[in-house]
């Protein structure tokens, strides 16, 4: 059995629409997480920093401990975003010299690596997580796992993502891959 | 050369190569048992060099190592090499790291209960807390840490903690008023310094001269012990004895760590901790007398004594805030037994 031409310009198939779907819905969810975590971010440290140096009341408790809660949701829905884009850092030694089908089958099986491997990782933060979940964070009272809860989260999404473009690549071809943004290249 | 054939019989050849194999086993057994795998473990700490911590723990792992005849090695990782002292939490119940001399501080995020020994001014010394965490209140702690996977082997002094900080000398609550302090992530150092209002920041350990140093937090709460052994006076200009709470180092081992050795091994680790438990409170008591006298000597810190009244009418309300908490029977059971 061949595998199908690249074909990405003329109807796209069904399986190529579920995914666009999903990755749509992974986006969306990613970048609010972003944006609303990164706000967080910004207004609880721009508290502490007033309370510490313009009114010098010291600083306030949980401004200082937010901040580390928050920060895994706003890296991990990060590193979604980037496995989407293709704007991971990458270093291609062989890429520009294969052919277009020995192409495919590299970007398809790094992918399938790239979601076994997240998939295991997903395992271990879950364990982890069920450990630190009887550490209380000394000023918010929240259990330990919640930043590892977000690597869990992270992880399934970053391997959806590469099992998503591991069935691009292997349906309409190796210029299916998101080629992240030219600006961040270095030939 | 003689032209002469070599018979060898079946029954010689037998005989010989059961002899060649018994001489080999002769001679080579003391190597081969020698060469048994010893039990490796590894305990971590976050004090440096010179800190009593750090001198019994090299203590616990000599002893150890004697006296099990090498059937286990004990390593010692100091000055927070393994990670802060929440991270070798993590590490011993992961199973990655077997014994750690820890904080209270950080294990009272999984076992509060302990978090209650630093009630404000409910010791003034190491010798009754030491006494009740090996007898009474230590039976009481001894499943709540075997349930999250932690066995412990011992109960060192940290110390009773005074605050130092780089503004002024801290002689009143009202003083503390406007400063960041540097707490461990414990809930019950935190109370107590909002009680007497100050802002406090969690900070690990090994990270603390450099944030005092750069204007992170004016100043941290410590026993004079770590204050000297970190050289946190260069930072730090004034030393208030404050003595606001005492704290132990709770000495845990992994349980799985633990399962491995035989009743005869866990014998020897126990009687280990005893002895360098006996060193560590030794050396923590007579060093806070001599670094005392160091540090009143030093013209380049100023050492002061507070209003201990104001400070106790202060942070009152901490004994109502604990007795409130899920675990307030055992809060209510520790004040009745000291007699606080």
């Amino acid at each position: 059995m061949t595998a199908p031409t690249s074909n990405i310009s003329t109807a796209r198939p069904m399986v190529i629409v579920g995914l666009d779907a999903l990755d749509h819905w992974i986006g969306t969810v990613c970048r609010g997480v972003v944006l609303s975590t990164g706000a967080a971010l910004l207004v609880s440290i721009a508290i502490g920093v007033v309370a510490r140096y313009v009114i010098t009341v010291g600083g306030v408790d949980w401004a200082e401990e937010v901040p580390k809660q928050l920060f895994a949701w706003f890296i991990m829905s990060g590193v979604v975003l980037a496995v989407q884009g293709g704007n991971h850092i990458a270093v291609d030694l062989v890429m520009h010299y294969l052919s277009p089908g020995a192409l495919r089958i590299l970007v398809v099986l790094t992918n399938l690596l790239v979601c076994v491997a997240y998939v295991y990782l997903f395992g271990v933060a879950m364990e982890v997580a069920e450990l630190a979940a009887a550490e209380r964070n000394p000023v918010l009272g929240t259990p330990g796992s919640l930043p590892f809860y977000a690597l869990a989260a992270g992880a399934v999404l970053t391997a959806v993502g590469s099992l998503s473009i591991a069935i691009r690549v292997w349906v309409l071809g190796a210029d299916a891959r998101p080629q992240g943004n030219p600006e961040d290249s270095v030939e | 050369m003689s032209d002469q054939t070599f018979n060898l019989s079946r029954r010689a050849l037998l005989k010989n190569t059961a002899l060649l194999g018994a001489a080999v086993a002769i001679v080579g057994a003391p190597a081969i048992v020698g060469a048994a795998a010893p039990i490796r473990l590894t305990l971590g700490h976050g004090a440096s060099p010179g800190n009593p911590r750090a001198v019994a723990a090299d203590k616990f792992a000599q002893l150890v190592n004697e006296r099990s005849g090498g059937a286990i090695n004990v390593t010692v990782a100091g000055a927070a090499q393994l990670g802060d002292d929440a991270a070798m939490l993590t590490s011993l119940r992961t199973g990655a790291l077997a014994i750690s001399a820890n904080s209270q501080g950080t294990t009272s995020g999984i076992v509060p209960e302990l978090g209650a020994l630093g009630l404000p001014f409910l010791f003034t010394d190491g010798a009754t807390p030491i006494k009740l965490l090996q007898g009474k209140i230590g039976d009481q702690l001894r499943p709540k840490f075997e349930a999250l996977g932690l066995v412990p082997l011992g109960w060192w002094e940290n110390g009773v903690r005074h605050v130092t900080n780089s503004k002024r000398e801290i002689k009143v609550p009202d003083d503390l008023k406007g400063l960041k302090i540097r707490t461990p992530p414990d809930p019950m150092t935190i109370d107590i310094f909002q009680a007497l209002g100050a802002a406090t920041a969690q900070i690990a350990f090994a990270e603390l001269y450099v944030a005092l140093q750069q204007g992170v937090v004016d100043g941290q709460e410590n026993p004079l012990t770590n204050i000297a052994s970190n050289k946190l006076y260069e930072v730090n200009k004034y030393i208030s004895l404050t003595g606001h709470k005492w704290e132990s180092n709770p000495v845990l081992m992994s349980k799985m760590a633990w399962g491995r050795l035989d009743a005869k091994l866990q014998t020897i680790l126990m009687e280990a901790m005893a002895e360098a438990t006996t060193l560590q409170v030794g050396l923590v008591q007579a060093d806070s007398e001599k670094l005392l006298k160091e540090f009143r000597a030093n013209p380049n810190v100023v050492v002061n004594e507070v209003d201990l009244a104001a400070f106790r009418q202060r942070t009152a309300s901490v004994y109502e805030k604990w007795e409130q908490k899920p675990f307030g029977s055992f809060v209510k059971e520790l004040r009745k037994t000291v007699g606080v």
